[in-house]
C-alpha cells in the first residue's frame, strides 16, 4: 500500500493485549484518514460510554513530505458531552505513528493502575506508572525522555495529559510535546478513564510513495512557487489579523519570539519564548473575546496554568463565558467577572466548581443550548475570516483534514495540487463525496 | 555540479523545525519512500534554536575525542558533542534504522538541481554557497 501503512494497532488496556489488524483499503479510500476515518472507525467498534474506545487516525499524507502533512486525529466518547469528539493534533505525533507502521491506532478497556503505552515499530506495551498521577504533562514528557539515551528520547513523540484529564471534568485536553491541544476538552478525561497517562511513539519504518518521482516534482515546484507569494501570503493574513483587532495576540507574539512549525510546514504560526509555546490566534481570540482578558500577563498565566493542568483553553473560555453569562441572568451561583483571571483562577483550582462541567453539560443543565451554540458560532467565525477569499473553503478543509493537512495550507498552496500529490503518493483517484 | 565546490550555509535564525529538509533528503536517496530517520540532514532541537546538522563521515569515538569541549551559542552553553556532524557509537543519529550502516552528506551530488534538503527548505535557514579559491559566492 502506498502513503497509509495499511495497519492498525489495537491495544488493550485492562490485559495488555496488543494485536496488529490489516485495515481494508476500501475503509481507506472511502474515509482516507484524520477525523473522518477516526470516526468511522469509532462507529464500527461501536464507541459508547460503556464501551469507549480511543480512536487515532493519521491523514494519507501525513509524513509524507507534502507541506504541512503532520496531522493526526484522536477521536473518543466523552460522557459530559454525550457525543464522540474528534480533534486534531499537532507537530510530529502523527507521522511518528506512522513510522511504527499504523493508520490507525485504538485503546480500549482500562488499565488496572495508571500507565503509559510506547510504541515502536517494533513493540508495544503497557508501562505502569502508579507515581506519575497528578504529574503536568511536562513531567511526564521529562520522566519518559529521560528514561532513555539522550538522542533517542528526544525524537519520541508525546501525548499526555495533567491533573485536569485525570478527574471527570469536561474540561481536560491533551498535551502533544509541550503543546496545549486545542478542542481537545474532554478527551482527556477519557485518557483518564482508562488510566492512561500518556503515549510516547518512536518509529523509523518507511512510508512508500506511488509515483515517487512525479510526488517528488509537485511538491518541489509547489515550495518554488510558495517562495515566490509568501510576502502575499503573510501580508493577506496580517490583513485579516489587523481586521480582526486582538490587541492581545499582538501583544503576546511581539518581541523575541521563536518560530516553531509542525513537519513539513512552510507556514509555522506556532511561537515559543524561552522553549515554551505560547497561545496561538484561536486562544487568544477565546481569551481576550470571550473571558476579556486584556493583559498579557493574565493570559499567560492562565495559559500556563492550562499547560500544567492539562486544560483545553478553548473549552475554558467557551465554559467561563457560559458561567458569565448564566450568573448575570441569575441562573447560575458563581461569582465570576469578565477580566478577572483571580477569580478564574480559584474557580479552576476548586475541583467542585460548576467550571469543570465543561460548556455542554452547564447549557443543558441550565437549558441555555442556543447560549451555547452562540458563544462558539463566535469562534467559528472569526476562524472563517480567514479563509474568506477561498472559494468552498469548508469542503477543501475538510478534504484536508482527511488527508492529515493542515487547514492553513489552503492559504499557501492551490487545491488542485494537493490533490495531485494525494493521487501521486497513494496511487488512487480521490473522489470528494459530499 | 561537483559537491566538492559547495557547501551549505545554514542560518540557524532563520529555521524553523519543520524537518522538512529531512523528508526531502530521505525521498532523493531511497528514491521512493518518506522516511526523515533515514535522513543524512537532522534537526537539532537547542534550547533557543532550531540546528540543522548535515551527516559527515563516521567516526570512531575514543577517550580523546576532541568533541567534549563547551560552545556558547546566544549564552547557552552547548556539549560540542551536540554540534559535531560525525557519526559515531556515542550518537544514535545519521545511521540507517534498519542496517545501521552511518550515513553520510553527499550534497546529492547525484542530481542536476543541486541538493533536496535546500530545495525543500522554505524558510531560507539552508542556501547553497559555492567555494572558490577567492572568494565565496551565493547561488
Amino acid at each position: 500500500m502506498f502513503g497509509w501503512q495499511g495497519k492498525a494497532l489495537r491495544v488493550n488496556l485492562s490485559n495488555g493485549f496488543v494485536e496488529e489488524e490489516l485495515i481494508s483499503e476500501n475503509l481507506l479510500e472511502n474515509y482516507v484518514g484524520g477525523c473522518r476515518l477516526a470516526k468511522e472507525v469509532a462507529r464500527l467498534e461501536e464507541v459508547s460510554a460503556e464501551k469507549n474506545k480511543l480512536i487515532f487516525a493519521s491523514g494519507a499524507l501525513t509524513g509524507t513530505g507534502v507541506p504541512t502533512g503532520a496531522f493526526c486525529s484522536v477521536a473518543g466518547y466523552v460522557s459530559l458531552q454525550e457525543d464522540i469528539l474528534c480533534a486534531p493534533l499537532l507537530l510530529r505525533f502523527g507521522p511518528e505513528l506512522k513510522c511504527c507502521g499504523y493508520d490507525v491506532l485504538i485503546i480500549e478497556g482500562k488499565a488496572p493502575e495508571w500507565c503509559y503505552l510506547f510504541i515502536t515499530d517494533e513493540e508495544a506495551k503497557v508501562i505502569p506508572v502508579a507515581e506519575m498521577e497528578g504529574y503536568t504533562p511536562a513531567e511526564i514528557e521529562e520522566v519518559i525522555r529521560s528514561s532513555f539515551s539522550k538522542w533517542y528520547g528526544n525524537d519520541i513523540r508525546i501525548i499526555s495529559i495533567g491533573k485536569e484529564g485525570e478527574q471527570p471534568s469536561g474540561l481536560g485536553g491533551l498535551v502533544t510535546d509541550g503543546l496545549l491541544v486545542n478542542y481537545s476538552g474532554g478527551l482527556g478525561n477519557v485518557f483518564g478513564e482508562k488510566r492512561l497517562k500518556a503515549i510516547a511513539v518512536r518509529g523509523t519504518l518507511d512510508i512508500k510513495l506511488a509515483k515517487a518521482a512525479v510526488f517528488q516534482k509537485i511538491i518541489t515546484d509547489a515550495i518554488k512557487d510558495f517562495r515566490e507569494k509568501r510576502n502575499k501570503l503573510f501580508e493577506t493574513v496580517h490583513t485579516v489579523f489587523a481586521r480582526l483587532e486582538l490587541p492581545l495576540s499582538r501583544e503576546i507574539h511581539h518581541g523575541e519570539i521563536e518560530k516553531k512549525a509542525c513537519l513539513a510546514c512552510p507556514i509555522a504560526c506556532l511561537h515559543q519564548r524561552e522553549g515554551k509555546f505560547l497561545p496561538n490566534f484561536t486562544v487568544t481570540f477565546c481569551f481576550s473575546e470571550l473571558l476579556e482578558i486584556e493583559n498579557m500577563e493574565d493570559a499567560l498565566t492562565l495559559y500556563d496554568l492550562c499547560e500544567k493542568r492539562g486544560i483545553d483553553p478553548v473549552a475554558l473560555s467557551v465554559t467561563g463565558r457560559m458561567l458569565i453569562e448564566l450568573a448575570k441572568v441569575g441562573k447560575a451561583d458563581v461569582t465570576l467577572t469578565p477580566g478577572d483571571t483571580k477569580q478564574l483562577v480559584a474557580l479552576i483550582e476548586d475541583e467542585s466548581s460548576l467550571l469543570h462541567k465543561g460548556g455542554f453539560w452547564l447549557a443543558q443543565h441550565y437549558q441555555s443550548e442556543t447560549l451555547l451554540q452562540d458563544i462558539t458560532k463566535k469562534i467559528d467565525t472569526t476562524r472563517e475570516e480567514i479563509f474568506a477569499q477561498i472559494e468552498e473553503a469548508g469542503k477543501k478543509k475538510a478534504v484536508l483534514e482527511a488527508l492529515g493537512l493542515c487547514p492553513y495550507a489552503l492559504l499557501a498552496f492551490p487545491y488542485d495540487v494537493i490533490i495531485k500529490a494525494f493521487e501521486a503518493a497513494t496511487g488512487k483517484a480521490l473522489e470528494v463525496k459530499e | 555540479m561537483d559537491p566538492r565546490d559547495y557547501r551549505i550555509r545554514v542560518d540557524t535564525n532563520k529555521c524553523t523545525g519543520c524537518r522538512h529538509c529531512e523528508v526531502a533528503c530521505s525521498l532523493a536517496h531511497t528514491g521512493d519512500r518518506s522516511n526523515y530517520h533515514r535522513a543524512r540532514i537532522r534537526v537539532i532541537a537547542l534550547e533557543d534554536r532550531f540546528l540543522p546538522l548535515m551527516a559527515g563521515p563516521y567516526v570512531s569515538i575514543t577517550e580523546e575525542c576532541a568533541s567534549k569541549k563547551l560552545v556558547n551559542i546566544n549564552g547557552f552553553v552547548y556539549d560540542q558533542c551536540v554540534l559535531c556532524r560525525a557519526s559515531c557509537p556515542n550518537k544514535s543519529i545519521f545511521k540507517e534504522p534498519d542496517s545501521g550502516i552511518p550515513l553520510k552528506c553527499d550534497f546529492c551530488g547525484f542530481r542536476a538541481e543541486g541538493p533536496a534538503c535546500i530545495q525543500w527548505c522554505t524558510s531560507g535557514a539552508l542556501t547553497l554557497i559555492k567555494i572558490k579559491p577567492e572568494a565565496e559566492e551565493e547561488l
